[in-house]
């Protein structure tokens, strides 16, 4: 037949093995997300071999590109609904179970620092599925597309996936296994190209013949060429002193490196790694003639709830608010107020984005490269290049008196205010909300209802302070965190939860990132360590400013808790004494206090109701809707073949030549090679050796081609042919038998249509490749090239 | 071109009627004999270059003997002289006047046997009648007779003491032939005729010079179209432009190219020319005007396979 030979089976497979292999090699590198990689090894390497089967059975086939890539993501939706939803085939039930999974999955990420706990095993899907994408990049580039050079960056991206998340080197030997895997992939696809590039003098030209790898010297190219790229990448930072990149360095060598940095970029999550971390670093020294001993330092502030956690949100970096100089004041001017001066320096194992400053600063000095927002009151790097590694910077501390009274009649806040502080998000939990109603049941404005809501969580909620307990800030964890049973965990949900419960409350609030607590290491001068990260949050109150709270219970402040009571109490409204002083005091105010968050979490409940309530519309109604686009797609290429085909059949104008790129698309359409660029005669002589009988009940599976096989057609060409040259070439143009040109051109159409096997008859109605493919009955363009732009060059020659 | 259609079938009868003459003379040579009747209506000059004994005068004579019309035969030797060919005037001593003796141009069809035996002196007062279809002694010019047509024969190998055609005068023949040894079957056939009695002598005329006049002037009046003058264009300028090719078609083998179609159209009874008639004449037509440059003369490639590639790279336009 036409088409070229179908490659043998065996010859096929290596490639996609060693493909799947190396990916899967490239996974363990993740083991640093959890404790017990196999959670996530085993199910991966079973989808893997399931992808590369599936991409092999459907290249064997010849699929086209893209239809081979859908099938293998069609098998990894398969294998997700049979492993988490328990099915072979997809129900209802079982898409339900997988989908839930899979957002169990994600919760748990996002709830657990690094690494996993080896119980946890709902961690699974998110690994498993990401890995088998992973593989399905790599196979899609390195099998099906036959770029296994390309195929190296998604390889990369497993790679380097946890050295950008978790920040540290992955092990050499995951390393050197992957690119093993990968050189094998290089040498086994790319070995019959470098071998094209020339034989070696001498050798015997069957010398070259297949072996499985580097059989022959053209084969041993490429990957010697890739080892020995992949040695030079490896050895030569190493003797580049200046380049500072030490890939493989292990811990503790030195300051500055590997695990006795704290580094704080994003600062929920690197504060869980750092709390939980085992040695204390001293990272902070302040020196300040100050009566009091510094107790909060602040980072950064978080302002935006996502519903899976507290994030810096979206903030234009203040490019212009030099540190230099005085600030415009963070608090209500008309509050009577102290300062203090600090001098601060860092050590060299703290990496922030942000510079560690008291809350309420006057100035701050000695540090250039620094800005400062005057709305989070936080002060981050003028660029992302700027560390605190070892730097040194004095500032004035505004130690402001602010007192119950005073917050206790503030008025609603201004829109600027309540529309960054207040949004919560769509699907924000209503039992939330309602957990806060209860809590703040007494209270007559905002200020009693924050100092409630920080009462209940020091002591009257039960909570308990543990590190263990490392619940993220998600919806569920908080919902889980708030409701009786587990009301445990660590200054992380406190300080979010409350914000978020003030919130709820129609109280602006985030939640501030930084330090609690130095100890004193010398005459005026204490220090703040890595364990004393910690985060609070904070309350607007119109006409005072934002104002700290400390919802972390009491029992967690033992170094020295009655030094924590006595701060707050001072600066602070007391949050053990602070309600009940004030709880009797004013009536109406708290009611107007609170806008209108009530109806947006009321929403939210029947929104969420209704998500819950069973079967999942939206998902399904989306696939149903994919699907039948990707149907759609599908039928394309025949719809617009089949209006081509009418179109010329109404064309009056021209019909011969209509007839002819009809019959030359039909012909493309069946998988002959037109031959492009011939004359109509030389082109009907070639094609006349692809006819054979029409099609009949009886016809063999494989009919017979020829010139001799169908008389008639061969008739009917002659006749097209000899219409088109008169057409194409006499002077007059000819009078043309409309009907007799198709009928001819029918009886050619289907004398090719006998000769096909049925897998090409169905090809060529289903995906007829005059429009899916690239060749075209082009011959009418390339004919005046050559004659237009070589005249002037013709000279040389006869001379 | 005139408006009405060109009486193609007469000249395709004629054009029949020449080959079968000439194919019971020489068996299984019909492509040869086609394209030697289509030079004959073309207008043009034949070269028949061949190794000794595979027909080449035999082609000749029979090509002559079918047309009733005056045949010359001149057989070229070292020491043939320029006035051989084209005459000389004599003095009479009667009329006491110089009177001209044709020479041996003055024929229809001229059969000049191994023309490259000749000196380059009398071979360039051949071509150049060949060109100017008149011969010019002592200030009279004489016109030749239509139709005039030179079929000249070469020898390839055995060179020695011959003075090979040098490029320029091998563009005045309109194509050349080879004629290629023949296959079994035929050589039989021709062992079993010609052992008996020498078949020319059996060869009669079948055309008249006024059915060959006359089937010129129609072949003048075939149609060709814009697509097919470009591609016949495309097809010489290909063989200027190509490294291969040191000395490629001249803008008289386009010429030639085209006028050999037109006939070859003709000939098949056609009254518009098909790239495919420029395909079919464009080996014999263009072949023996074409020099291989270095590279190709050292690695063997010959002419005929470097026109094969460009026929093959240059489409066909069809608009």
């Amino acid at each position: 037949m036409n088409s070229p030979p179908r490659p043998a089976l065996t010859s096929e497979l290596p490639l996609p093995i060693v493909t799947g292999l190396t990916a899967w090699f490239a996974l363990f590198a993740w083991g640093g997300f959890v404790d017990t990689s196999s959670v996530f090894l085993v199910p991966a390497l079973f989808g893997i071999l399931l992808v590369a089967a599936a991409g092999v059975v459907a290249r064997q086939v010849r699929f086209p590109w893209f239809v081979v890539a859908t099938a293998q993501l069609l098998v990894i939706m398969l294998f997700a609904n049979g492993v988490w939803g328990a099915s072979a085939l997809p129900t209802s039930a079982s898409v339900q179970a997988t989908v839930a999974a899979f957002r169990d999955s994600v919760d748990v990420l996002g709830q657990y620092a690094a690494p996993v706990p080896g119980r946890v095993t709902e961690v699974a899907p998110v690994l498993v599925l990401g890995g088998l994408a992973c593989h399905l990049l790599v196979d899609f580039c390195a099998v099906t597309l036959r770029r296994v050079p390309v195929a190296g960056l998604p390889l990369l991206v497993i790679y380097t996936l946890p050295v950008g998340v978790l920040d540290r080197s992955v092990n050499p030997i995951i390393f050197a296994l992957t690119v093993i895997g990968f050189l094998m992939m290089l040498a086994l696809q790319e070995g019959h190209r470098i071998a094209r590039w020339g034989r070696q003098f001498g050798a015997p030209v069957g010398a070259d013949a297949p072996g499985p790898f580097g059989a022959t010297d053209a084969r041993r190219h490429p990957a010697a060429i890739g080892a020995v790229a992949v040695c030079l990448a490896v050895l030569v930072p190493i003797f580049i002193p200046t380049l500072d990149l030490h890939p493989f360095r292990g811990d503790g060598d030195g300051p500055g490196s590997g695990d006795r940095e704290v580094r704080i970029t994003n600062p929920m999550t690197d504060l869980r790694r750092d709390l939980s971390r085992k040695a204390d670093i001293p990272l902070i020294t302040v020196r300040t003639k100050a009566d009091e001993a510094p107790s909060y330092l602040r980072t950064t502030v978080l302002t935006t709830y996502t519903g899976e956690a507290w994030t810096p949100g979206d903030r234009d970096l203040p490019s212009r608010n030099d540190v230099s100089g005085d600030l415009p004041s963070p608090i209500a001017l008309d509050i009577p107020r102290a300062t203090e001066r600090w001098n601060l320096e860092i050590s060299e194992d703290l990496d922030s984005l942000w510079l560690p400053t008291p809350i309420y600063v006057a100035s701050i000095s000695g540090a250039d490269d620094w800005r400062y927002d005057d709305d989070t009151l936080d002060v981050h790097g003028a660029t992302n290049d700027v560390s605190t590694k070892g730097i040194s910077y004095s500032l004035q501390e505004v130690v402001p008196d602010i007192g119950a009274e005073r917050l206790a009649a503030s008025r609603p806040a201004q829109m600027e205010i309540t529309s960054k502080y207040l949004p919560l998000p769509k699907n924000f939990p209503a039992r939330v909300k309602e957990i806060t109603d209860e809590v703040t049941a007494g209270a007559e404005n905002a200020y009693e209802a924050a100092a409630a809501l920080q009462a209940w969580f020091r002591s009257d909620g039960g909570f308990e302070y543990t590190l263990e307990r490392s619940a993220g800030n998600g919806h569920d964890a908080l919902l889980d965190f708030l409701e009786e049973g587990g009301r445990r965990g660590y200054c992380e949900q406190f300080a979010s939860a409350m914000a978020v419960m003030a919130r709820s409350a129609g109280i602006p609030a985030r939640v501030a990132v930084g330090f609690f607590e130095s100890e004193q290491v010398g005459e005026n001068q204490y220090e703040f360590s890595s364990h004393d990260l910690h985060a609070w949050p904070e309350l607007y109150f119109e006409g005072t400013g934002w104002v700290r709270f400390e919802p972390t219970p009491a029992s967690h402040i033992p170094p020295v808790p009655s030094y924590s009571n006595e701060s707050i109490g001072e600066n602070e409204p007391d949050p053990t004494n602070g309600p009940s002083q004030s709880l009797g005091n004013s009536a109406s105010p708290g009611q107007s206090l609170r806008p209108s968050p009530g109806t947006a979490p009321e929403d939210d409940r029947a929104g969420r109701n209704s998500d819950d309530g069973g079967f999942p519309w939206v998902p399904l109604v989306w696939t149903l809707a994919g699907l039948l686009l990707v149907a759609v797609l599908l039928l394309c290429p025949r719809a617009v073949r089949r209006a081509r085909a009418r179109r010329r059949w109404h064309e009056t104008e021209q019909s011969v030549e209509s007839v002819w790129a009809e019959l030359a698309d039909s012909v493309i359409d069946f998988g002959i090679p037109w031959p492009s660029g011939l004359s109509p005669r030389a082109t009907g002589t070639i094609l006349a050796r692809s006819f054979a009988a029409p099609r009949s009940a009886d016809s063999p599976e494989r009919p017979e081609t020829g010139l001799g096989t169908n008389p008639e057609a061969m008739t009917a060409l002659v006749a097209l042919v000899s219409s088109l040259e008169e057409s194409r070439y006499a002077p007059t143009n000819p009078t043309v038998d409309r009907d007799a040109l198709w009928r001819d051109a029918k009886t050619c159409v289907e004398a090719w249509r006998g000769g096909l096997t049925p897998r090409a008859r169905f090809w060529a109605e289903w995906w007829p490749r005059s429009v899916t493919g690239r060749q075209r009955v082009d011959d009418q363009v390339s004919g005046s090239r050559r004659s237009e732009d070589d005249d002037t060059g013709s000279g040389d020659h006869i001379s | 071109m005139t408006a009405e259609a060109p009486d193609v079938d007469s000249v395709a009868r004629v054009a029949t009627r020449v080959r079968d003459n000439i194919n019971a003379v020489i068996e299984g040579k019909d492509d040869v004999v086609t394209t030697a009747v289509t030079v004959l209506l073309a207008e043009g000059h034949l070269l028949i270059e061949d190794i000794p004994g595979v027909g080449k005068t035999m082609l000749s004579k029979a090509l002559a003997r079918s047309i009733d019309s005056t045949v010359r035969r001149i057989q070229f030797t070292p020491d043939l002289l320029p006035s051989d060919i084209t005459g000389v005037s004599v003095f009479n001593q009667n009329t006491r006047e110089f009177e001209f003796r044709p020479g041996g141009i003055f024929a229809n069809i001229v059969v000049g046997d191994e023309i490259n035996r000749a000196s380059p002196k009398t071979q360039s007062a051949l071509l150049e009648c060949m060109e100017e279809r008149q011969v010019s002694i002592d200030g009279k010019t004489w016109q030749l007779e239509i139709p005039f047509m030179v079929i000249a024969t070469q020898n390839p190998i055995e060179m020695e003491g011959t003075y090979a055609l040098p490029e320029a005068q091998r563009d005045r023949f309109m194509a050349r032939v080879s004629m290629g040894y023949p296959v079994q079957a035929a050589e039989i056939a021709m062992l079993a005729s010609h052992s008996a009695h020498n078949p020319l002598d059996d060869l009669k005329p079948v055309a008249q010079a006024t059915d060959i006049r006359e089937a010129i002037a129609t072949i003048n009046a075939i149609h060709t179209s814009d697509p097919v003058l470009r591609y016949a264009i495309a097809l010489t300028h290909a063989t200027r432009n190509t490294a291969e090719l040191t000395l490629g078609a001249s803008p008289r083998a386009s010429l030639h190219l085209v006028r050999a179609a037109k006939a070859y159209a003709a000939v098949h009874g056609r009254a518009y020319v098909l790239p495919d008639d420029v395909t079919a004449m464009a080996r014999p037509v263009l072949t023996h005007r074409l020099m291989p440059s270095v590279e190709a003369a050292m690695s063997s490639r010959s002419t005929g396979a470097i026109l094969e590639t460009i026929m093959t790279s240059v489409p066909v336009p069809s608009q």
